[in-house]
């Protein structure tokens, strides 16, 4: 068990590396530099001889690149190009802003997916199952930025229960964020429960088909014990996994939703940065972004060697 | 866990095809929206009387009517010219990036699945690390370095949901490439693009086609974010992400100039999704697994 | 089932997390903010960046105007009349001017107001260091002289007749000299001030607090503070409004009056305003630098249409490139009609047959900026010009998009046209946003300030807006109406431009 957690460690090292090796290379491969796309037509005198020679511009990319891996690990992302800050600062203060959002909408919406979607998979093509389905669909392809456009009209404007928009800076106390965390976590809840519930809801109509369930529904089983000894482990299995999967593409919502209800979190900054082609700055937060699926992924992998005995054994006795 | 046994397609007249999707309520669905769709793109110069762009002070906001059938936008523009030429640029951006997704994602999990061994578990690693870079943010940071519009943006969706195809491709070459005439023609030392081409590609070719069904789904919700944050499509192009951009602020007061692009949008997603879910059912795919990405 | 009972107590459980994040929600907003709180917004201008030195370039002009008072200030009519200063005399060829100032005025660090204080904050707009946005208006001052404790007495190197108009300019305003050390060269951001309200709390990107000064010289403040919100993005602060998370809007567009329009909630109050949005070309870079051009691109516009696309009916007042408002008397009567064949004409014979395209950079700025350029666009494709917005973000286009690419959106508040001529259009002047550089209009703009006979005067003004007309880069198309969306909670709010909004007379119900 433990050489798998120390396999599935190095694989996410491997992983960071090579996102790393994609984000400092694409910006490399343009045309230019860092200072010609951030001064754009202002990159000429002493300007871009200033911004060159503060973002160490004249060492090669490779050594640079070792260089930033080596600072980055340290937590050293260097210095924002346009707002002269340390951008480990930046975003530490946003991460936690983000992390809070997706912390409690990850809270909600992973147990109410799991049982809508085992109430879905277990009453399938039933009028239960089909209005879940339905609705999944339709929170998967109403683009997030509607849904948010009207929470806040109704819940902010007509009925007045909520902020609107976040209009608090990126450090204000963690109590004073709470009210205003509610509409964007419930968009965020709300596409992520839909994505996780498809899957739990596919995986448990499979394994109820499957031989051992039947065979134990003929030994004439408890149905309880079928549940939560068979069925609930089984079926997990490639739901745990899709929650790590779904988390990489629901960062992508946060960078609207955090746009959408003004809220100082990553991926309002990298809207920012990105705007204003403050590139060292950008590659940072991808990087983080990464970092988080990553990990995510990670104890998705560990609650899976958990789950499932057979892979737990078979690696004891390789 | 159980595996099922995933049958390759059989292909099968087209006719034959057709009316298996059709047995589906789902499948019926899923076409007619996506005809509908198709049609209303093809269509809307003959559809609309008025201006896409041009801005007039006379209409703002008005509420739907018959001159105005989904009412008029805040410049005073017709919703509905609006919305039925929405979708032109979405459908081909995505058009054109999905079928370079699948030709490129589905090649290279050929020839990995074909090469198998050490450099395919290689590769494989790297596939995954790729698919670890939130799709949205990659976007984002190709447009920073290559700049934003409508079809800079095409080889960099292209590019990122064929990763995810690569997978797809790969897995299912695999059950073909364990099967009596493949060895056969490998032990025959046929070249491996042979192979691919003449034994594997006609039967994976469904599960691409599946599968680049449902990416281009997913491809037109991450292009209307694009547009929406101002990096897909760009003012005055009648876009529905776009559109929705401008126009959210004021959804008290003209919704229809908010909802029309949103249920233009949500109901050719569904419609792709729904037939490229009925195809596999017809094509014998399974893709219960997949997830959108 | 099976399963049903488990999902039940599931359902049960989620329910209550939502309940309890709700809950938390409720009291959080429930929490009494200060009852006689009012709360404005500002559009994070400077990018982070916000002195409460009022002549910083960076100068945060929301908090400046209520913690500091001017010698003199405009009243509804915008007529000049006595704040610090009760009275003023000039000498006859207007070289040399007289303050007497008010008496038993107190800062609000407990010092007394006296005559050196105009002296230490007049001289310091002069300072080459600071290098003020209001140094080249007010460079005629030759010195200034405190003759004793209430008197200052202003000597001009050369006559100006409206020399009082130039100490209205809301940037022009009184610091204590011993709390800002007396040094001429330095920033003074102590926010030590004689206005209404006092500073308690400076965050330019979360929330700046202000608190009633209890010895301001005209009585306290009605209201118990004010606290002034960055909101960068227009829309948010248009949603923020209407959910109640401020008090007013200064600036909303046509399009978004329907939004407060029959709600008890709210009242819109449109006021005319010397404030103008407008398309600046750099007239220094090509192919702006040629005078033809830039009058086809001006002259195409229709202006009347844009007008109603961006304010709405009768909420702006059009302007033929002129900087100077139809509220002022020395407005120089222009006729503009578009000229949309002339305009082509002229575009025709510099590009032949092809279609010229330019990139026009335009952001979020204030409330019709947008819309303007969109329209624009539209309107410039009938000339025969292919218009290419480049959207750039709002936080920071003060500091990179304005003056820096070569046509861009600007934006002014209400100034008198002898400030906004010398400080927009001057060769000299550091916000010469379309660097027009004429030596003759350098000429006739110091000709018009000496000219003492009144009706000369409103002549050499007016020429000078003529000039403007043919050759300047910038595209005026109207003077707006500002369009204030205000919750029924406020009163006392003045239909008077944002500058000379006295915030002391507001009060606010619960």
């Amino acid at each position: 068990m433990l050489q798998t957690i120390f396999q599935r460690l190095g694989l996410s090292v491997f992983t960071l590396g090579f996102v790393s090796v994609v984000v400092f290379f694409s910006v490399e491969a343009l045309p230019g530099n860092i200072c010609t796309a951030f001064l754009q037509r202002f990159a000429e005198g002493p300007r871009l001889e200033r911004c060159i020679a503060e973002q160490g511009l004249e060492t090669p990319a490779i050594q640079r690149y070792g260089q930033w891996v080596v600072s980055a690990v340290q937590g050293d992302f260097g210095t924002s190009l346009k707002q002269r800050r340390e951008v480990a600062d930046l975003l530490a203060e946003r991460f936690r802003n983000t992390a809070l959002l997706a912390g409690a909408a990850a809270a909600i919406g992973i147990p109410l997916a799991l049982v809508l979607g085992f109430w879905a998979g277990l009453t399938r093509d039933r009028p239960s199952d089909l209005a879940i389905s339905t609705i999944a669909m339709l929170a998967m392809t109403i683009p997030e930025f509607v849904t948010a456009s009207v929470l806040i009209f109704v819940f902010a404007i007509v009925l007045n229960w909520v902020p609107a928009v976040t209009i608090l800076p990126p450090s204000a106390p963690l109590v004073d964020l709470l009210p205003n965390i509610v509409l964007p976590v419930v968009v965020l809840a709300f596409l992520m429960t839909a994505h996780i519930l498809r899957i739990t809801r596919a995986s448990v109509i499979e394994v109820m088909a499957s031989d051992f369930i039947k065979m134990a529904q003929l030994k004439g089983v408890p149905e309880r014990q079928i549940f939560w000894r068979h069925l609930a482990p089984s079926a997990l299995i490639p739901v745990v996994n899709t929650i790590a999967l779904t988390f990489a593409w629901l960062l992508g919502g946060v960078v609207v939703i955090e746009q959408v209800f003004n809220y100082p979190g990553i991926g309002n900054l990298m809207l920012r940065a990105i705007y204003d082609r403050d590139l060292p700055l950008v590659q940072a937060i991808v990087l983080t972004f990464a970092l988080i699926y990553v990990v995510a992924n990670l104890l998705a992998d560990l609650a899976m060697v958990l789950l499932d005995p057979r892979i737990r054994s078979a690696q004891d006795r390789a | 866990m159980v595996a099922r046994p995933r049958s390759s397609g059989t292909g099968g007249p087209r006719s034959h095809l057709l009316h298996r999707i059709m047995a589906r309520p789902s499948g019926v669905i899923g076409l007619a929206l996506t005809l509908f769709h198709v049609a209303l793109a093809l269509l809307a110069p003959l559809l609309s009387v008025h201006d896409v762009s041009l801005p007039n002070a006379d209409t703002i906001n008005l509420a739907p009517s018959w001159e105005h059938l989904m009412g008029t936008d805040s410049l005073g523009r017709d919703v509905f010219a609006r919305v039925v030429h929405g979708g032109q640029l979405a459908l081909m951006v995505t058009a054109c990036a999905a079928a370079i997704a699948i030709t490129w994602g589905g090649s290279v999990g050929m020839l990995l699945g074909v090469v198998g061994g050490r450099t395919d578990e290689i590769a494989m690693r790297f596939v995954d690390a790729m698919l670890s870079i939130p799709s949205l943010a990659f976007f984002l940071l190709m447009a920073s370095v290559v700049g934003g519009g409508a079809w800079t943006i095409v080889p960099v969706l292209g590019f990122f949901y064929g990763v995810a195809v690569i997978r797809i491709s790969r897995a299912a070459t695999l059950q073909v490439a364990a099967q009596d005439f493949v060895m056969a023609a490998k032990a025959r030392g046929e070249r491996t693009g042979t192979i691919m081409r003449r034994e594997v590609l006609p039967n994976v070719s469904s599960i691409l086609l599946v599968e680049g069904a449902m990416q281009w789904s997913w491809m037109l919700l991450a292009f209307s974010s694009l547009s929406f944050l101002g990096y897909g499509a760009t003012p005055p192009t009648p876009d529905w992400g776009l559109m929705i951009a401008s126009e959210r602020g004021l959804l008290a007061v003209a919704p229809w100039s908010v909802l029309w692009p949103c249920a233009a949008l949500s109901t050719l997603i569904i419609g792709i999704n729904l037939l490229a879910d009925a195809l596999g059912k017809a094509l014998g795919v399974d893709r219960t697994r997949e997830v959108p990405g | 089932m099976l399963d049903r009972r488990n999902s039940k107590a599931f359902v049960r459980g989620t329910g209550l997390v939502i309940g309890a994040l709700g809950a938390t929600a409720l009291l959080a907003t429930a929490q009494p903010l200060g009852a006689q709180t009012l709360r404005i917004a500002h559009q994070v201008e400077g990018g982070g960046a916000a002195s409460v030195d009022p002549i910083s370039p960076n100068r945060f002009p929301h908090t400046n105007i209520t913690v500091y008072s001017r010698l003199v200030r405009e009243d509804e009519n915008a007529q000049t009349v006595p704040d610090l200063a009760t009275s003023w005399s000039a000498s006859d060829d207007a070289t040399v001017w007289t303050f007497t100032l008010r008496e038993g005025v107190t800062f609000h660090n407990g010092n007394a107001f006296t005559a050196e204080d105009v002296v230490f904050s007049l001289l310091r707009t002069q300072s080459e260091v600071i290098d003020s946005p209001v140094k080249d208006g007010l460079a005629l001052i030759e010195s200034v002289e405190a003759t004793d404790d209430l008197t200052a007495v202003f000597t001009l190197s050369s006559g100006h007749a409206d020399f009082p108009l130039l100490l209205r300019d809301y940037r022009v305003r009184i610091l204590d000299a011993e709390a800002c050390g007396g040094d001429l060269d330095a920033l003074c951001e102590t926010g030590v001030g004689t206005g209404p309200f006092k500073l308690v709390e400076l965050d330019s990107l979360g929330t700046t607090r202000l608190e009633r000064f209890d010895d301001y010289w005209d009585g306290p403040a009605k209201l118990e503070a004010m606290e002034i919100i960055a909101i960068a993005d227009q829309q948010a602060r248009v949603a923020a409004l209407q959910a109640g998370q401020i008090d007013a809007v200064f600036g909303i567009t046509g399009q978004q009056r329907p939004l407060f329009e029959g709600s008890e909630n709210f009242y819109i109050r449109s006021v005319p305003t010397g404030g103008w949005s407008g398309l600046a070309m750099r007239t220094d870079t090509p192919p702006f630098d040629n005078p033809a051009l830039r009058k086809a691109l001006r002259m195409g516009v229709d202006r009347e249409a844009m007008g109603k696309l961006v304010f709405g009916d009768g909420a702006f007042a059009v302007s033929c490139d002129h900087p100077v408002w139809a509220g002022d008397p020395y407005r120089a009567e222009i006729d503009c009609p578009a000229d949309v064949a002339g305009a082509k004409a002229m575009v025709t014979e510099i590009y032949g047959d092809e279609t010229p395209t330019v990139e026009l950079f335009v952001s979020d700025v204030s409330a019709g900026a947008m819309k303007m350029a969109e329209v624009y666009q539209a309107q410039m494709r009938t000339v025969g010009v292919e218009i290419e917005l480049v959207v750039a973000p709002s936080d920071g286009y003060w500091d990179d998009v304005w003056m820096q690419e070569p046509f861009f959106v600007t934006g002014w508040s209400e100034r008198p046209a002898d400030q906004i001529l010398n400080e927009a259009y001057r060769s000299t002047a550091p916000w010469n946003e379309s660097y027009f550089k004429s030596a003759e209009f350098d000429a006739a703009l110091d000709a018009a300030r000496q000219e003492l006979d009144l009706e000369k005067r409103t002549k050499l003004y007016g020429d000078l807006q003529k000039i403007l007309w043919e050759e300047g880069g910038t595209l005026i198309p109207f003077h707006e109406a500002s369009i204030r969306a205000i919750s029924s909670k406020i009163s006392g709010l003045p239909d008077v431009a944002f500058y000379a909004i006295r915030f002391q007379d507001v009060t606010k119900s619960e």
